[in-house]
């Protein structure tokens, strides 16, 4: 791994660089990332390719007579596959055939050198990519994905009113009272949980040095620079070993709000008893009591070989 | 033909505004949740208008909803009649100061927030508010002052 210390302009003359030049520089990367992420996700109405999350309720047991054995309460499972991930394979390392595309820098001998491709993911690409995978959610992740049980957030945009996943029990209460038999299945919504993707601010840079066509030395002009930065991270993110940039339930950091599949415990159950319609005598177990996590899911975003 | 055609078990809005339909199918042994927009020029939306119109949409939801509010208010009215059972009359005399400097103090207290909820949930113009989203906000609030901001919408 070669980090390289670029060159600036100051005044007419050449500088290196400062951290926080590049600093400025690797957000301003993110920043155009922001505009124009390689890696996608949709919100779809099933069979998203992110794989699955389940919701587990508890569900009556149906309703018996006197003297027959009672049937169980059961865990009723929905399954949500709302996400799916889109990964642009035309995204394309900027071309270097002349190997004098890269920004500039002083050598060891005080030598003016062109950086190579490798130099240049090392010193801006891999921290942009890092910082754009970490598991905060805010500008220096422009154009990422987190999760959120609520429909609006700030310095986000809602890519669905179609939530994600949608946490549900068995609704206690309806079932503690009334009529028998009751209906098995009588869930109430705990949470809805909605993707959003963090927008993209402006984020101002000097512009690096490179080497022209005729050998000299010029500073890129703003598109040309922002066109280097943008292709790089886009490339990087979608196809570059160690660097790209993929989402999923399982491996990498958390993004965002946890979603519980909370459920009733079995456990909590009680049967009900009493004179019903089509039974002289009716006895239904039903779910009851307080509910407890069966699982924790989160969105996750990884930084994959 | 839709993946859910023939297969749905339920179909029903998933939002307030009724534009976004869930629709259960069963698939093996696995009940799938597939949600799609109102779109006439989705061919899923037409496949589903095949099996349930939008009015059996539109029933089936409102009674859910129906029953789910029901089961919410008897939930309320329970607990508030449990809570007025076991309050105890405070002995702090009901100046405007002793009243401010209680509401500070139970702006996060659980208990008493809800039982401020509970009073709200029983105002008549809060119950004939048609601002579902700011119901909901109230409901979901931890914070007292959030409470009565969320009001102004309603009141």
């Amino acid at each position: 791994m070669t980090v390289r210390r670029p060159l600036k302009l100051n005044g007419t003359d050449l500088k290196e660089m400062s951290d926080s030049d590049i600093s400025n520089i690797q957000s301003r990367m993110i920043s155009l990332y922001g505009q124009n992420p390689s890696v996608t996700l949709s919100v779809v109405s099933s069979g998203g390719n992110l794989g699955e999350l389940r919701d587990r309720r508890l569900a009556a047991g149906s309703a018996v007579n006197e003297g027959e054995a009672i049937d169980p309460v059961y865990v009723k499972t929905v399954i949500y596959s709302r996400i799916s991930q889109s990964v642009d394979s035309s995204a394309a390392a900027y071309p270097d055939t002349d190997n004098i595309a890269y920004p500039v820098y002083l050598d060891g001998s005080n030598n003016i050198k062109s950086m190579t491709d490798s130099d240049f993911y090392d010193t801006f690409v891999e921290p942009a990519i890092t910082s754009l995978t970490s598991s905060s959610t805010g500008t220096d992740q422009a154009g990422t994905y987190f999760v959120s049980s609520s429909s609006s957030v700030s310095n986000a945009s809602l890519v669905s009113l179609i939530p994600v996943f949608t946490d549900t029990t068995a609704d206690a209460e309806a079932f503690a009272s009334g009529p028998l038999p009751e209906d098995s299945d009588q869930p109430i919504t705990i949470n809805n949980y909605y993707l959003h993707q963090i927008n993209s601010s402006s984020a101002s840079s000097v512009n690096a040095l490179s080497i022209d066509s005729d050998y000299n030395i010029r500073e890129y002009n703003d598109s040309d620079f922002d066109n280097i930065l943008q292709r790089s991270v886009r490339y990087a993110a979608s196809n570059l070993a160690y660097n790209k940039i993929r989402y999923s339930y399982f491996t990498g950091n958390q993004r965002g709000t946890a979603m519980l599949d909370t459920i009733l415990d079995s456990d909590n159950s009680i049967i009900r008893e009493g004179d019903a319609g089509e039974y002289d005598y009716a006895r239904q177990e039903v779910p009851a009591g307080e509910s407890t996590v069966y699982e924790t899911y989160y969105l996750r975003i990884n930084k994959e070989v | 033909m839709a993946i859910f055609s023939n297969k749905i078990v339920e179909a029903k809005f998933l939002d307030a505004s009724n534009t976004i339909i869930e629709v259960l199918y069963q698939d093996g042994d696995s009940l799938i949740s597939h949600a799609l927009e109102i779109d006439l020029e989705n061919q899923d939306f037409h496949d589903l208008m095949e099996e349930h119109t939008l009015e059996d949409i539109e029933k089936y939801t409102n009674s859910k909803r129906k029953k789910a509010l029901e089961n919410y208010r008897k939930k309320i009215d329970e607990e508030v009649e449990s809570k007025i059972r076991d309050s105890v009359q405070s002995d702090v005399p009901m100046t405007v100061a002793n009243i401010f400097d209680e509401l500070i103090d139970k702006r996060n207290d659980m208990n008493f927030l809800f039982q401020f909820k509970a009073a709200v949930f029983k105002n008549k113009e809060v119950i004939s508010s048609k601002s579902e989203e700011t119901k909901k906000q109230i409901r979901k609030s931890k914070d007292l002052f959030e409470v009565v901001e969320l009001l102004k919408d309603i009141m």
